[in-house]
C-alpha cells in the first residue's frame, strides 16, 4: 500500500506539469465549431476567438462592465451618441508583422454582414446604421454607417444613440479579421476559408493559435506582437472541450484541469465539500427558460400558456433539481446593469397558482386535461435540461393532469428544429452577449433571429424602437422595461431562473481570476503557478 | 420370457434427452431459475400496489436511502428506484425478446432459401448479406430507428383512438416499436448464414432426397423436413443473441434514442446512474447488478442448451 502511494506521489498529474510550464488547463464546454468571429456562434467559441483576436476596446481585468482601450488607443462621440469615431493604436499590428489598419475593421463588418456570407450572428451589427438593409440585401455597402477615415481611424455611424457602444464591442463580431490572410486563403466570401488554421492563423489578440486536435484540445500561445505582449501573465492557454459536466468535475478531481466550465447541480453538495476553497458559484448574465411556439395550438390560447407558467413550481425546481445553483424568477432579464422588471401580478402561493392555473385551463377548454393533445418537450441532451424537464412533466401532469412527452435532442438537431419552429416547447438559455438588458429584450422584436415563438406585437416592437432612438440611459431603461412587461403578459415564453454559474478553480495554481456576469474574464490576467 | 417383453423400454425422444442433459447441468439450471424468476418480479410483480409509481417525482426525498417504503431508496427526482429497475427490466427485456424473434424470423426465412435454391439465387442473397454486415451496425440502427419514429407515433394515436385505452399505458411500449424493428430488422445477418450453412448440409442428406423423390412441393420440404432439424442450432443462437441486442438497446438509450424519458430501461438507469456514481453510487449499482446477472445468466443458458441439443459441439 505504501509503495503503491509513493508511486502515485511521484508522478505528477497533468494540472501540477502545465503549471510548471505556465500553461492554463481549462474546460471549454464543447467543441469550439469555428475561430473565424464571423460563423462562431457559442459560448465557448466566444472564449477562444476572444483569446485570439482583440477588438477597439478589451475587458478590464480589475473591474466588471469596465471597458479599456484595445486596439483603438482612445474614442469620441457627437453630443446625440450616435457617431463615434476610434482611434487606432498606431503600433498595432497582425501576428504576421502586417500593420493593423482602420481597413481591417471595415473589412471585417462587410464580411459578417454581406447577405452572401449569410454571418448567423450579423444582428450583433444591426445598430450600425443601414446594416440591417446591406445584410438583406436592400442597399449597398456604401451606406452602412462604417468608414476609414484614414489607416488609424475608424467612424460608426449608428442607427440612434448608443451611449452603450463599448460595451457591445467586447463581443467578438465587432473584432477585426486580418484582411490580408482572408483574402490570401479564398476571398472574403469562402465560407469555407482554411485561414482558421494553426499553420495559417494570424490574430491580433494576445495569442496565436497553436495547435487543434479534435475533440481533444485546442491550445493558444502567447502572440509576441501582441500591442500588451509584456502584460500577459502566463504561457498559454489548452481550450479541453468536455461537454459532461459530471466527467468534467472528475477530471479536475484527477488533476487534469485548472479551471472548470460547470459543475452538476447534483455535485454541488460534493463538490463544497471535497473541493473546499476551489469551489465557486458567480453570478451570471443568464436566463433558463421555455419557449412556447405560439403559432401551434393550444399554445396559442395565451390562457393555456398562463396555466403552464403558474403549474410550474419555480421554489421547488430551483431549490430541489438545480440545487440552489440559480434564482427563481418570472421576469425575464437578469437584473444587473441597473436594471429590472416588475413581475405581472400572480397569486402568491403555489397552491393559489395552481388553483389558478386549473381555472384558466378549465376556461381554455380542457378541464382537468381532458382533451388536452400530448405536447413534446424539446430538451438538449445535457443531464441537468433533462432532469428538469422531467421535474416539469411532472409538476404539469399532477397539477393539470396533462401529459407531455420529453425530446432529448442533440444539440446541432436542436437548434435547427428551434430556427425552423419545429417544437412545441423548447428548453431554452440565453446568456447575455453584452452587459445591458436589450441583449435579452431585443430577443422579442418581431421576427427577430433567436425570437423562434412565433410571437410578436406592434407594442413590444414600438417600445424597442423607442429604446434604441433615444439618448437618455433612464428613457431607454423605461421603453426595455415597457417591451419586456409587454412580452410577460403575453407569455411566449416561461421564465424559470436565473442561473448563476457553479466551477472549481484551483485556487493552487490560479491566482488573479475573478468572476464577471459574462464569464468574460481576459485569460492574460490569469496567473498561473507551479 | 413375459418379463423381457415388459422390460423392453422405450427410446428417449431427442428433445427428451437434450432435456436430461440441460438438466444435469447446473449452471444452466440456476440460470433458467433466475432468469424465470427476473421475468416474473418484472412482468408480475409491479401489478401489485406495493411497488411505487415508477415516474411519481418527490422532491422533498431525493436520492433518499433505502427504507421500508424504497427498498433501494429513491433516485435524483426523488423516484422510487426499485420500481424503476422493474420497469426498465420490463422494456430491456421485451426489446431483447421481440427484437431477437423479429431477427430470428427473418433470418430463417432468409437463409432457408438461399440455401435451398443455390446456385445464383444463393450467390445474390449472401452478397447482399455481406454488404449489409460491411455497414457499420449502430450507425444502420440510428437512421433505421430515426426515420421510421414518425409513422409509429401515428399508429400510437390510432391505437389509442380507436381502443380508448389510456395513452401513457400504452405509450411506453407502442414507443419502442421503431427500437424492436430497427434492431431485429438488422440483426438477422449472423443468423441467415448460419441457417444458410445447415440447410446446405441437411439438403445433401438422403431423407430430402427420399422427399424429393417422392413428389413433396418445395415447401413442404423446407418447413416440414429441413426447418426442424435447424431447431437446435436457432435455438441455441436466439439465447447468445438475446444479451447482444439487450446490450445495442442499452447503447440506444445511452446515446438518447432508445425508451423516452421519464419512462426508464436498464440501459439510461445505468447511465444516470454511472453520471452520478460519487455521489450517489447506488443509483448506478443496483441496476447494474439486475443488468450483469440477466446477461450473465442468458449466456450460461445459451452454453448448456448449445451442449445440451448439439452433443458434437461439446467441448469436453
Amino acid at each position: 500500500m505504501s509503495s503503491l502511494l509513493t508511486c502515485c506521489g511521484e508522478r505528477k498529474s497533468s494540472a501540477q506539469r502545465f503549471a510548471e510550464d505556465g500553461i492554463l488547463l481549462i474546460g471549454n464546454n464543447s467543441e469550439p465549431q469555428s475561430q473565424d468571429p464571423h460563423k462562431a456562434t457559442s459560448v465557448a467559441d466566444g472564449k477562444i476567438i476572444a483569446a485570439l483576436l482583440e477588438g477597439l476596446v478589451r475587458p478590464s481585468a480589475q473591474k466588471d462592465g469596465d471597458v479599456l482601450p484595445g486596439t483603438a488607443e482612445r474614442w469620441e462621440h457627437n453630443e446625440r451618441a450616435d457617431v463615434w469615431t476610434f482611434h487606432l493604436n498606431p503600433a498595432a499590428q497582425w501576428s504576421d508583422g502586417t500593420p493593423l489598419t482602420a481597413q481591417d475593421f471595415v473589412y471585417a463588418y462587410k464580411r459578417l454582414l454581406h447577405p452572401q456570407f449569410a454571418g448567423r450572428y450579423a444582428e450583433m451589427l444591426y445598430p450600425l446604421l443601414h446594416a440591417e438593409d446591406f445584410n438583406k440585401g436592400l442597399c449597398p455597402w456604401d451606406d452602412v454607417g462604417v468608414k476609414a477615415l484614414d489607416n488609424h481611424t475608424l467612424q460608426l455611424t449608428l442607427i440612434g444613440p448608443t451611449p452603450h457602444l463599448p460595451r457591445l464591442l467586447l463581443h467578438f463580431t465587432w473584432f477585426p479579421v486580418p484582411a490580408h490572410k482572408v483574402e490570401e486563403m479564398g476571398g472574403m466570401l469562402d465560407r469555407r476559408s482554411l485561414w482558421t488554421r494553426p499553420e495559417c492563423w494570424v490574430g491580433n489578440g494576445a495569442y496565436v493559435l497553436d495547435t487543434h486536435r479534435f475533440n481533444d484540445y485546442l491550445s493558444v500561445r502567447p502572440n509576441p506582437l501582441y500591442l500588451r505582449a509584456a502584460d500577459v501573465r502566463n504561457k498559454g492557454v489548452r481550450f479541453l472541450p468536455i461537454v459532461n459536466g459530471y466527467t468534467e468535475t472528475r477530471m479536475y478531481k484527477g488533476g487534469k484541469l485548472h479551471i472548470t466550465n460547470n459543475v452538476p447541480p447534483e455535485m454541488l453538495a460534493h463538490a463544497r465539500t471535497e473541493c473546499t476553497g476551489d469551489y465557486c458559484q458567480d453570478p451570471y448574465y443568464c436566463t433558463i427558460f421555455y419557449r412556447l411556439n405560439t403559432t401551434r395550438a393550444p399554445l396559442n390560447d395565451l390562457r393555456v400558456r398562463r396555466a403552464l407558467h403558474l403549474a410550474i413550481n419555480r421554489q421547488a425546481l430551483v431549490g430541489k433539481v438545480v440545487r440552489g445553483a440559480g434564482k427563481p424568477t418570472s421576469t425575464f432579464t437578469p437584473p444587473g446593469a441597473g436594471y429590472s422588471v416588475t413581475p405581472p401580478t400572480e397569486p402568491t402561493t403555489q397552491s393559489e397558482r395552481e388553483e389558478l392555473a386549473r381555472q384558466l385551463l378549465a376556461e381554455a377548454g380542457y378541464e382537468g386535461g381532458k382533451g388536452f393533445p400530448v405536447l413534446e418537450l424539446m430538451t438538449t441532451s445535457r443531464d441537468v435540461q433533462r432532469v428538469m424537464a422531467e421535474t416539469i412533466q411532472a409538476m404539469w401532469e399532477e397539477v393539470l393532469g396533462i401529459h407531455v412527452d420529453i425530446r432529448s435532442c442533440e444539440w446541432t438537431a436542436y437548434k435547427a428544429a428551434q430556427q425552423n419552429m419545429e417544437y412545441d416547447i423548447s428548453s431554452s438559455s440565453w446568456s447575455g452577449d453584452y452587459l445591458d438588458p436589450a441583449t435579452f429584450v431585443e430577443l422579442w422584436r418581431t421576427g427577430g433571429g433567436n425570437n423562434c415563438t412565433g410571437w410578436g406585437s406592434a407594442e413590444c416592437d414600438n417600445a424597442l424602437a423607442a429604446a434604441r432612438s433615444t439618448g437618455n440611459a433612464d428613457e431607454r431603461r423605461a421603453h426595455l422595461r415597457r417591451a419586456e412587461e409587454t412580452m410577460l403578459r403575453e407569455m411566449p415564453v416561461l421564465p424559470l431562473y436565473h442561473s448563476e454559474r457553479t466551477y472549481l478553480r484551483s485556487s493552487r495554481h490560479i491566482s488573479g481570476w475573478q468572476p464577471r456576469l459574462l464569464d468574460n474574464f481576459p485569460l492574460d490576467a490569469v496567473e498561473v503557478k507551479p | 420370457m413375459n418379463m423381457a417383453a415388459q422390460s423392453y423400454t422405450q427410446g428417449n425422444s431427442l428433445w427428451k434427452d437434450a432435456w436430461l442433459r440441460l438438466s444435469r447441468n447446473r449452471a444452466a439450471m440456476a440460470s433458467l431459475s433466475f432468469l424465470i424468476l427476473m421475468v416474473m418480479a418484472c412482468f408480475v410483480l409491479p401489478l401489485f400496489p406495493c411497488i411505487a409509481n415508477p415516474n411519481a417525482t418527490d422532491l422533498n426525498n431525493i436520492a433518499g436511502p433505502c427504507c421500508w417504503e424504497h427498498p433501494f431508496g429513491t433516485d435524483q427526482l426523488g423516484r422510487d428506484l426499485l420500481a424503476r429497475v422493474l420497469y426498465g427490466g420490463r422494456i430491456s427485456l421485451l426489446v431483447g425478446l421481440v427484437a431477437t424473434v423479429v431477427a430470428l424470423i427473418i433470418g430463417l426465412v432468409y437463409g432457408l432459401i438461399s440455401g435451398y435454391v443455390g446456385g445464383r439465387t444463393d450467390a445474390l442473397m449472401m452478397r447482399t448479406v455481406d454488404v449489409l454486415f460491411a455497414l457499420p451496425f449502430i450507425v444502420l440502427v440510428i437512421v433505421f430507428s430515426l426515420s421510421i419514429e414518425e409513422p409509429s407515433r401515428q399508429l400510437t394515436a390510432s391505437i389509442v383512438e380507436l381502443t380508448g385505452w389510456r395513452r401513457e399505458a400504452v405509450a411506453p411500449i407502442l414507443g419502442l416499436v421503431p427500437l424492436f424493428i430497427a434492431i431485429g430488422a438488422l440483426g438477422w445477418l449472423t443468423l441467415a448464414r448460419i441457417v444458410r450453412t445447415q440447410t446446405l448440409e441437411i439438403k445433401s442428406q438422403e431423407y430430402i432426397m427420399a422427399a424429393q423423390s417422392l413428389g413433396l412441393g418445395h415447401m413442404n420440404i423446407l418447413f416440414r423436413h429441413i426447418a426442424p432439424n435447424l431447431l437446435g442450432t436457432v435455438v441455441v443462437y436466439t439465447t447468445l443473441a438475446v444479451p447482444g441486442i439487450m446490450l445495442t438497446e442499452s447503447t440506444l438509450s445511452f446515446i438518447g434514442l432508445g425508451v423516452k424519458a421519464p419512462n426508464s430501461s436498464w440501459g439510461t438507469l445505468i447511465k444516470e446512474g454511472a453520471d452520478r456514481m460519487e455521489v450517489t453510487p447506488e443509483l448506478l449499482i443496483f441496476p447494474a447488478v439486475f443488468f450483469c446477472l440477466t446477461l450473465l445468466a442468458l449466456n450460461f443458458l445459451g452454453d448448456g442448451l448449445r451442449d445440451a441439443i448439439d452433443p458434437k459441439s461439446a467441448k469436453d
